[in-house]
C-alpha cells in the first residue's frame, strides 16, 4: 500500500525538523523513494546501534513496516508504544494518526477515531492536520454512531474543507490490506490452471507461461489481450525454434524469454 | 588511456581513507561485485556519509548512481549524480558524471539529453575511449530517431568508424515494413506474417483458421448452433490474432532491424567502474 499523502506528510515533517543526523537522512529519503524494505533495514540497523532520535528511527520503521505489507495487528503495539513514549508532539501525532489508520483497517473505529481525532488536535502540520480531518470525516460517515457528542470536532473539521484538494478525500479512505498478490486471473485462465494444465502438463517453454502473458496482457491491453494469445500461439514454435534470450527456471527447465513488452512496446504506454 | 590526472587524487585518498568508513566502502563495493545494486547503493551513500574528503564524498555519490542507474532506477541515480557534482570541488570526475547522466538519460528514453551529455564527451580534450564510447552511442540514438546523416557525421568523427559506418549503411539501404499494410494483410489470414518475413508464423495462422472456418461452416450446415457458437468463439480468437500479428510482426521486423544496426554501430560497448581503484576513487573503466 503506497500512501503518497503520508510520505509526503512524513517528508515535510521530518526535513523540517533542525539538527537531523545523517543516518536518518538517508533513512527518510528511502522511505521518501518507495524503498520500504531498505528503510525498514536502515531504521533497523540505526536502533541497534543505538542512534539518536530514536522515536523517529521507531516512527520511520513501523511506517515503512505498514507499506510493505506487515499486518495491521503487528504494526499497531509498535505504534501505540510511540504515541505513548515520544516527547516529540509532531512524532506522537504521525504516529497517532498513523495508529488510527491501522485500527481503522483491523475494523476498530472507536479506537481509530480516538487515535486520529488525537492527531488532528495535536498537530502543527498543516498535512498531517487536513489529512487527519479527512479521514475523521470518512470514518464518521461509515461509522455515525462516533458523531454523537462530536458537534465541537465536527465543525473543526468543517472549517477545514476549504482547503480539502483534489485527491486527498480518496487517499483518506479505509486502508485496505496491502495486497502483493497478482491480478486474479479470471474464471477462464482460473478453470485452465485448475483442470486443464494439470492434465497436459506443463507444455509451454515459454517465459511467461502463456496464461500467465494473458492475464498481463489483459491487465495492460484489456480486450486486445484476445488476439495478442492468439499471436503468441501462432508464434511459440518460432520462439521455440530461435532459441533466443534462454531462462534457466529455478527448477532447472529452460524457457525462451517472450515477454510482453516485447509485443506492445509500440503501443501507447 | 592517460591515467596521469588520476594519480593526484588516488595519493590524496591513500591518505584521508585510512579510518572507519573503509568497512562500509568495501562492504559497498562486495555488494555491487554481486550485483545487488539497490543495496550497494544505500551503502555508497552511507560511506558519502561518513566521510568528510570531499572528493571521496564525490566517488562515493557517483558508485552510489552507478549503482542505481545498473538498478534501472533513474531518478535516484539522477540525484547521486547531482551530489557528485556538488560535491566535486576540483572537478576530478567531471567526464564520468557527464557520461553516467548520458547513460542516465539514454535509459530514461530522453534522447535529447542523453546527446546533449554524449556531445560534451564527444569534445576533442576528451580521453579517446570515452570519446568513442560518446559517438558510438551518440551516433546509435541519431540513427533510432531515423536522423541517419546526423549519426553518419558523428561516425565520421570516429578514428577508426569503418566497421560502423557498414552498420549504418546497411541499415540505410533495407526498408522497414509498414504495420498498417501488416494488418490490412492481416485479414487474410497468415498473409501479415508473410509480409514480415515469418512464413512457418503465416501458414499456421492460415491452417488454424481454414480449420475453424470449416468447422463454423460444417455445423452451421448441420444446424449444431452450439458447437457453431463455440467454434465462433474460437474463431473470432484466431482471426483477430491474425491481424494484431500482421501488425505487431512488421513492428518486430524493424525493431529487430534497428536492434541490428544499434549493434553495428556501437559494437560491444561496456563500462564499470575500474576494479583496480580499491580506494573510494570512481573511475570508469570502458571495453569496447
Amino acid at each position: 500500500m503506497t500512501n503518497i499523502p503520508t510520505i509526503l506528510i512524513a517528508g515535510v515533517f521530518f526535513f523540517c525538523a533542525p539538527g537531523f543526523a545523517d543516518r536518518l537522512t538517508l533513512a527518510e529519503d528511502l522511505f521518501l523513494k518507495g524503498e520500504w524494505g531498505l528503510c525498514h533495514r536502515e531504521c533497523r540497523r540505526a536502533l541497534l546501534e543505538g542512534e539518536e532520535p530514536e522515536m523517529r528511527f521507531r516512527l520511520l520503521d513501523a511506517m515503512s513496516a505498514v507499506r510493505s505489507g506487515a499486518a495491521a495487528e503487528a504494526v499497531a503495539p509498535q505504534l501505540a508504544a510511540i504515541v505513548e513514549e515520544s516527547r516529540e508532539v509532531q512524532v506522537s501525532a504521525l504516529a497517532a494518526y498513523e495508529l488510527g489508520r491501522q485500527q481503522w483497517r483491523m475494523d476498530r473505529p472507536s479506537e481509530a477515531f480516538n487515535s486520529i481525532a488525537m492527531a488532528f488536535h495535536s498537530t502543527t502540520n498543516k498535512e498531517l492536520f487536513l489529512h487527519a480531518a479527512c479521514s475523521l470525516s470518512r470514518l464518521m460517515k461509515q461509522n455515525p454512531e462516533l458523531r454523537q457528542n462530536q458537534e465541537g470536532l465536527i465543525s473543526q473539521i468543517n472549517t477545514s474543507r476549504n482547503q480539502w484538494y483534489e485527491g486527498l478525500f480518496a487517499q483518506c479512505g479505509k486502508p485496505e490490506p496491502a495486497n502483493h498478490e497478482p491480478a486474479a486471473p479470471g474464471w477462464i485462465i482460473g478453470f485452465y490452471r485448475s483442470q486443464i494444465s494439470p492434465a497436459i502438463g506443463d507444455r509451454c517453454n515459454l517465459q511467461p507461461s502463456c496464461s500467465e502473458y494473458f492475464v498481463e496482457a489483459r491487465e495492460r491491453r484489456g480486450l486486445l489481450a484476445v488476439p495478442m494469445i492468439a499471436d503468441r500461439f501462432v508464434r511459440e514454435p518460432d520462439v521455440n525454434r530461435r532459441q533466443r534470450e534462454p531462462l534457466i527456471m529455478e527448477d532447472g527447465r529452460i524457457r525462451y524469454a517472450d515477454p510482453i513488452e516485447h509485443h506492445d512496446f509500440w503501443m501507447n504506454p | 588511456m592517460n591515467k596521469t590526472p588520476f594519480l593526484i587524487p588516488l595519493l590524496v585518498c591513500t591518505v584521508v581513507s585510512a579510518h572507519a568508513g573503509d568497512t562500509t566502502f568495501s562492504l559497498a563495493r562486495e555488494l555491487l561485485n554481486e550485483k545487488d545494486y539497490s543495496l550497494a547503493a544505500v551503502e555508497f551513500r552511507r560511506f558519502a556519509m561518513e566521510t568528510e574528503a570531499p572528493e571521496e564524498v564525490a566517488a562515493a555519490y557517483l558508485y552510489a548512481g552507478y549503482a542505481y542507474l545498473q538498478a534501472g532506477k533513474t531518478v535516484p541515480t539522477r540525484e547521486m549524480l547531482d551530489r557528485a557534482e556538488l560535491a566535486d570541488t576540483q572537478s576530478l570526475y567531471g567526464n564520468e558524471v557527464a557520461l553516467l547522466n548520458a547513460e542516465r538519460a539514454y535509459r530514461a528514453r530522453d534522447p535529447e539529453s542523453a546527446l546533449y551529455f554524449y556531445d560534451l564527451l564527444a569534445e576533442p580534450a576528451t580521453p579517446e575511449s570515452l570519446r568513442t564510447f560518446a559517438l558510438r552511442r551518440s551516433a546509435a540514438i541519431h540513427c533510432s530517431r531515423g536522423d541517419l546523416e546526423d549519426a553518419r557525421r558523428q561516425l565520421g568523427r570516429l578514428p577508426d568508424g569503418t566497421a560502423s559506418l557498414q552498420a549504418l549503411d546497411t541499415y540505410a539501404a533495407g526498408q522497414d515494413k509498414s504495420p498498417y499494410v501488416g494488418g490490412l494483410l492481416g485479414l487474410i489470414p497468415g498473409a501479415g506474417y508473410w509480409y514480415s518475413g515469418e512464413i512457418a508464423n503465416g501458414f499456421r495462422s492460415l491452417i488454424l483458421n481454414a480449420l475453424f472456418i470449416y468447422g463454423m461452416a460444417h455445423t452451421a450446415y448441420e444446424d449444431q448452433w452450439g458447437a457453431f457458437a463455440a467454434i465462433s468463439f474460437f474463431e473470432v480468437t484466431w482471426y483477430t490474432g491474425s491481424i494484431y500479428g500482421g501488425v505487431d510482426a512488421a513492428q518486430r521486423y524493424n525493431n529487430d532491424r534497428l536492434d541490428a544496426a544499434r549493434q553495428g554501430i556501437e559494437g560491444d560497448l561496456r563500462y564499470q567502474p575500474n576494479p583496480q581503484m580499491t580506494l573510494p576513487l570512481f573511475k570508469l573503466k570502458i571495453d569496447f
